[in-house]
């Protein structure tokens, strides 16, 4: 998926529809034009009515363009002959026009709107909860904070992940939250707390670091794979660190004593 | 293969970080344990921390006798692996049917089979984990 403010092919494309549509667009003008001068004799007229004629410019139409033409005193007849650059100019107009109309909707429609919605969202959010990372502890996370109304931003990189989680209408910013930049568009100054849940001790260190580093005061809960990591995650800045496969054990456990 | 006299223990099937911490809490209580597993290091080690050890594969019946099934109060299967989990708690049940069996899901699908095969208790490593940060963040009220 591509990142806020890239471009794609489809964007480059469509530029290139536009440009070779204006091309055209100046190439019959200039067509019309010749032929009409060629028919009048009068350049001036030719052009002045052509081209107000192709653009509905102050207010001619074809059809005073055409009377014009007649009235001008320097046409010698064939009244059909004007009648059909008359309406070479109103078809040119139209599939020019056409053309113009359904580039420009298809290069808006090239721009990542969700993804843009979405960071506005998120930069708006306060007393949120920031989960980076769509993984298996995540995914049940999100299912629980819905279900006690706190309101979450979601980050990850990968793009499928992006995709599902945009279906399902959460709110998701496509990126790598190692990086201050995402961080930030997540709001995290104003964030109730950062979960790191990856399932790389590693990557998830780098993101407390980083998230400790930018705003000391926010809450960072993170997923440690490993025991022994642990005291690195919360000497990095976590305030609670946990392996799901330990608490497990400790709740069954505490279960067992209970029969 | 555990001593006969055996009676009211728990049997612990898997010697990982679940496993572990199983036993830890069931070490701190007093309450008489056996561990299957099927690592030989693991046993070693097991071995040398003075626990009692079944070497073997806890799926297979002969396995779980050998741990004294008949007599146990409670078995535990919390193997990293799912099939094998539901494989256990299938042969388990078979046995047993008066055991208590709490055994370790990954998903919520694995999660019925599980009961429907006859686990009284599930425990899922993300779901606990879940409740935990949570009632941490529902503590952090802004």
């Amino acid at each position: 998926m591509a990142q806020l403010g890239e471009m794609d092919g489809s964007e480059n494309i469509t530029a290139w529809v536009i440009i070779i549509m204006i091309a055209c667009a100046a190439l019959f003008a200039l067509l019309s034009i010749a032929i009409v001068a060629l028919v009048t004799h009068n350049l001036y007229a030719a052009s002045y009515y052509t081209i107000s004629a192709l653009f509905d410019a102050n207010g001619e139409s074809s059809s005073t363009f055409i009377a014009a033409v007649l009235n001008s005193g320097t046409y010698n007849g064939a009244f059909y002959i004007v009648m059909a650059i008359s309406l070479l100019d109103g078809l040119a107009k139209a599939v020019i026009v056409g053309f113009l109309i359904a580039a420009f909707i298809n290069l808006l429609s090239g721009i990542d709107i969700k993804s843009a919605l979405d960071v506005i969202t998120a930069k708006r959010q306060k007393d949120h909860i920031i989960v980076c990372g769509y993984s298996m502890l995540a995914e049940r996370l999100c299912k629980d904070l819905a279900r006690d109304n706190l309101r979450f931003v979601i980050i990850d990189n990968d793009p499928a992940k992006v995709g599902t989680l945009r279906d399902l209408k959460f709110n998701v910013i496509d990126g790598d939250f190692t990086r201050r930049p995402i961080l930030e568009s997540a709001s995290l100054k104003n964030a109730r707390a950062v979960i790191f849940a990856t399932e790389s001790d590693f990557v998830n260190l780098l993101g407390i670091v980083t998230a400790h580093h930018m705003y000391p005061d926010v809450k960072i809960i993170a997923r440690a794979k490993q025991v022994a990591n642990v005291t690195k995650m919360q000497r990095g800045g976590a305030a609670l660190c946990l392996v799901p496969e330990v608490v497990a054990g400790l709740e069954l456990g505490e279960h067992i004593l209970k029969l | 293969m555990v001593k006969s006299i055996m009676e009211g223990h728990v049997i612990v099937c898997g010697y990982g970080t679940v496993g572990q911490k199983v036993i830890d809490v069931l070490y701190e209580h007093s309450v008489h344990f056996v561990v299957i597993e099927l690592d030989p290091k693991k046993v070693e080690h097991l071995r040398e921390l003075g626990y009692n050890v079944i070497e073997g594969d806890a799926t297979y019946s002969k396995t779980l006798k050998s741990a004294g099934i008949d007599n146990a109060k409670a078995i535990a299967v919390v193997m990293d692996d799912d099939a094998k989990n539901l494989f256990t708690v299938l042969a388990a049940h078979d046995i047993n049917k008066r055991l208590f069996i709490a055994a370790r899901a990954n998903d919520d699908f694995v999660r019925e089979k599980l009961i429907e095969a006859g686990a009284d208790y599930i425990v899922m490593p993300q779901r606990a984990a879940s409740k935990e940060i949570v009632s941490e963040l529902l503590k952090t009220k802004a």
